[in-house]
C-alpha cells in the first residue's frame, strides 16, 4: 500500500474582513446602562474588540458576529437588534451566494469541514447540481476509525492516457502500449478562472500550492517569465490560441501542455507529441453542441486529456438569456461521457471539466457524471478572499487587493480549502463504500437524478412539474 | 490610497432604493476619492463610529437616510441624524470643519439625482481639502 498522501493546514487569518450576514444595530438612546450589559457578555467577545475596519471602514462587529442573538434577546430595553448585512448581500451572484463565498472564507481559514447545524434546512431540490444526490447508504457503517483511520481511501487519478493493454513481447517479456500519464493524489487541478484578474502574486501562490500538494497548476506561457520560482514537474503550461506556432522543444520540461481549442489544433497536438513523446497533450474545449464531434478527431491525432469548460455558473458558455433556459454541466458532462464509452475510446483519454464547482460536493457530483477530474478556478480565488465583484476587470481597485497577496499566506489558504475539500471527498466516498475516487467516475448508480426520478416514476402520473426539464 | 490622500465616505440605507441601484452593476460609478457603502438603517451610525471613521482616514462622512418618517425601524432616521448632529460638533472641537459630516434624508423627489447629491457633498470636501494627520489622531480619542 502506497505511502498515506495527507494534506497539512494551517488556521491562516483573512486579510480582510468579509461582511457577515446579519448587522448590528444597537441605539445608545433610552439605555438604562445595566451594570453588566449584554453586550460585554457576548460569547465571542464581539463587541470588546469592536472597531472600524480600517480597509473597508466598515464595523468589525459584522464580520465577527456568529448571529446567536443572544445579545438581541437579553437586553431589557430591546435597543439591540439584527438586520440583514445589505454589505454581504452583495457579495457573488445567484450560483455563487454570499453562503457559499462564506463558506469557501471559512475553509480556507480554518481547513475544516463547515458544520450548518443539526439537520438540512435547505430546499429539497434545486437547479444544476442541487437536482443531483449522491448515495450516502454506506454511512451507516463508516470506516472503522473515521476517514482518516486505518482503512485507506485513495483519492488519486491518472491524467492522461492510460495503457489499454499490455503487449507481450516475443521473448516473454511485456511491455504496456501507448500508455502517457501522470498521477495526481488529488482530483483537483488548480486552474485560472477567465474574466478576471489574473497577476503574478497569485498565479506564484497556485504554483507554490501545487507544488506543496503534489498536483497540478495550470500557468500560462506568458507568466512564465513573471514568477520567482516554481516547479515544472507540477506545472500544466496554458497556450493559447496565438502560442500554437511556439517550438514544442521549448516547453519539453512541462508534463502537461494545454491548448485552447482552435483550428488547426489537431497538427499541434500532432507536432506536440512528435517533438516531446512522453509529453501529456491537453486541450480545452467550451461545451457546446459540435464538441462530441470534435472529440474522435482530436484522440486520433494524440490528444490525452480534454478539459472541457463550462461558464462560472457550470452553463453552456456563448448564450444568451437566463441560466434556466442554458444547458448544465451535469447533463452536457453525462452526454459526453457516455458518448466516449460508447465509441470505445472512454479509457484512452481523460476528461477534465471546469466551470460552477463552488462546493466540494460538486466536485464529486461532476466525477460522478464522467469527469476523471475536476479544474478548479473561482473557488481558488474565493480562498484567496475575492468577493467575486461583477466588474472585476474594470475596477479601479481590487476590494481585498489580490495583486499584493502574500505568498505563504496565499499557499496556506489554498491549502486549507484542498483539504477542507479533500476531506469532505473522503466523507463522500466513505458514505458510498468506495475506497477510491477512480471508481466513482461515471457512477451514477451512486447518486440520483431528480429529473430521471420526476420523468420515471411521477410525470406519467401526475405531468411534469412547472418549470421542470431534462435540459 | 496614501494615507493623506482625501477620502470620501458615503454610507446610505439599502431601503433607499435610488441610492442601493448604484450598485446593482459592483461597483458605483462615483469619483475614485468616494467610499461608498449600504448599510441596513441609516442608525446604524453612532457618534463612536464615525470619529473612528475620521481616524482611520475617512476625510468626511455624508449619509443618506431615509425621508421623514418613511425609516423602516420607525425613528431610526431621526436617531441618526441627532447622532451625526452630535459628531460633528465633537470634531468642530479638535478642528475638523463639521461640513465634513453631512447628513441628508433624500426625500423621493430628490432619489433621482442621488448622484449628484454625492458629487455635489464630493465638490464641498475637496474644496475644504484633506483632514491635516495631526488633527486625525486626535478624532479616535474623544475626551
Amino acid at each position: 500500500m502506497p505511502k498515506k498522501y495527507h494534506l497539512e493546514t494551517s488556521p491562516t487569518p483573512a486579510r480582510h474582513l468579509a461582511p457577515g450576514p446579519s448587522s448590528i444595530l444597537d441605539w445608545e438612546e433610552g439605555c438604562r446602562k445595566c451594570h453588566r450589559c449584554v453586550r460585554w457578555q457576548c460569547p465571542y467577545g464581539v463587541y470588546l474588540h469592536r472597531d472600524v475596519d480600517p480597509f473597508s471602514l466598515a464595523d468589525t462587529a459584522d464580520s465577527l458576529c456568529k448571529h446567536c442573538f443572544q445579545c438581541v434577546q437579553s437586553c431589557p430595553m430591546r435597543l439591540v437588534s439584527q438586520a440583514v448585512n445589505p454589505e454581504y448581500t452583495r457579495l457573488g451572484d445567484d450560483y455563487w451566494t454570499p453562503d457559499v463565498l462564506s463558506r469557501i472564507y471559512y475553509q480556507a481559514e480554518t481547513g475544516l469541514i463547515p458544520v450548518s447545524g443539526a439537520g438540512y434546512g435547505g430546499p429539497f431540490t434545486g437547479p444544476g447540481f442541487d437536482a443531483m444526490w449522491t448515495d450516502m447508504s454506506e454511512i451507516v457503517r463508516p470506516t472503522r476509525d473515521g476517514i482518516h483511520g486505518r482503512e485507506y481511501i485513495s483519492t488519486a487519478v491518472d491524467l492522461g492516457r492510460k495503457p489499454e493493454f499490455v503487449r507481450i513481447e516475443p521473448g516473454g517479456g511485456w511491455s504496456e502500449t501507448d500508455a502517457c500519464f501522470v498521477e495526481s493524489p488529488l482530483p483537483f487541478i488548480l486552474g485560472l478562472p477567465q474574466g478576471r484578474r489574473l497577476s503574478p502574486p497569485v498565479v506564484s501562490a497556485l504554483a507554490g500550492a501545487a507544488e506543496e500538494m503534489r498536483a497540478f497548476c495550470l500557468i500560462p506561457y506568458k507568466y512564465l517569465n513573471d514568477l520567482p520560482k516554481f516547479s515544472a514537474d507540477f506545472t500544466a503550461l496554458h497556450l493559447n490560441r496565438e502560442q500554437l506556432d511556439l517550438d514544442p522543444a521549448d516547453f519539453r520540461r512541462f508534463p502537461l501542455v494545454q491548448a485552447d481549442e482552435a483550428d488547426g489544433v489537431e497538427a499541434w497536438v500532432k507536432r506536440l507529441k512528435n517533438s516531446n513523446p512522453g509529453q501529456i497533450v491537453m486541450v480545452r474545449l467550451p461545451f457546446g453542441p459540435g464538441v462530441q464531434e470534435r472529440l474522435e478527431p482530436l484522440i486520433q491525432a494524440g490528444a490525452d486529456i480534454f478539459h472541457l469548460w463550462a461558464d462560472a455558473h457550470g452553463r453552456q458558455p456563448g448564450l444568451d438569456g437566463p441560466d434556466e433556459a442554458k444547458p448544465f454541466l451535469k447533463e452536457m458532462l453525462r452526454e459526453i461521457h457516455m458518448t466516449l464509452v460508447d465509441l470505445g475510446l472512454r479509457d484512452r483519454v481523460t476528461l477534465l471539466v471546469s466551470g460552477g464547482l463552488a462546493l466540494a460536493e460538486h466536485t464529486a457530483k461532476a466525477i460522478v457524471c464522467g469527469a476523471d477530474a475536476v479544474v478548479l478556478d473561482l473557488a481558488l480565488w474565493a480562498a484567496l478572499e475575492c468577493r467575486l465583484c461583477p466588474d472585476c476587470l474594470d475596477r479601479r481597485v481590487c476590494p481585498v487587493e489580490l495583486e499584493t497577496v502574500p505568498l505563504d499566506w496565499a499557499v496556506r489558504r489554498l491549502k486549507n480549502l484542498m483539504g477542507a475539500w479533500r476531506n469532505q471527498l473522503l466523507e463522500v466516498l466513505g458514505a458510498m463504500g468506495l475506497r477510491e475516487i477512480r471508481r466513482l467516475r461515471g457512477e451514477v448508480g451512486r447518486a440520483m437524478f431528480f429529473e430521471q426520478l420526476e420523468e420515471e416514476s411521477f410525470a406519467p402520473i401526475f405531468g411534469w412539474r412547472k418549470g421542470q426539464s431534462l435540459k | 490610497m496614501g494615507k493623506n490622500s482625501l477620502k470620501i465616505v458615503v454610507r446610505g440605507c439599502h431601503h433607499l432604493a435610488a441610492y442601493r441601484r448604484l450598485f446593482d452593476r459592483g461597483e458605483p460609478d462615483l469619483p475614485p476619492e468616494i467610499e461608498a457603502g449600504l448599510l441596513p438603517c441609516s442608525s446604524k451610525i453612532d457618534e463612536p463610529h464615525i470619529l473612528k471613521l475620521f481616524e482611520h482616514g475617512a476625510g468626511a462622512l455624508l449619509v443618506l437616510a431615509c425621508p421623514q418618517g418613511a425609516c423602516h425601524l420607525v425613528d431610526g432616521n431621526d436617531r441618526a441624524e441627532r447622532r451625526a448632529a452630535w459628531a460633528a460638533q465633537r470634531l468642530a472641537e479638535i478642528g475638523i470643519e463639521p461640513e465634513r459630516v453631512r447628513f441628508i434624508k433624500v426625500e423621493s423627489d430628490l432619489e433621482e439625482k442621488i448622484d449628484e447629491i454625492i458629487k455635489e457633498f464630493a465638490q464641498a470636501v475637496f474644496e475644504l481639502g484633506p483632514v491635516p494627520s495631526r488633527v486625525r489622531r486626535m478624532a479616535g480619542k474623544p475626551n
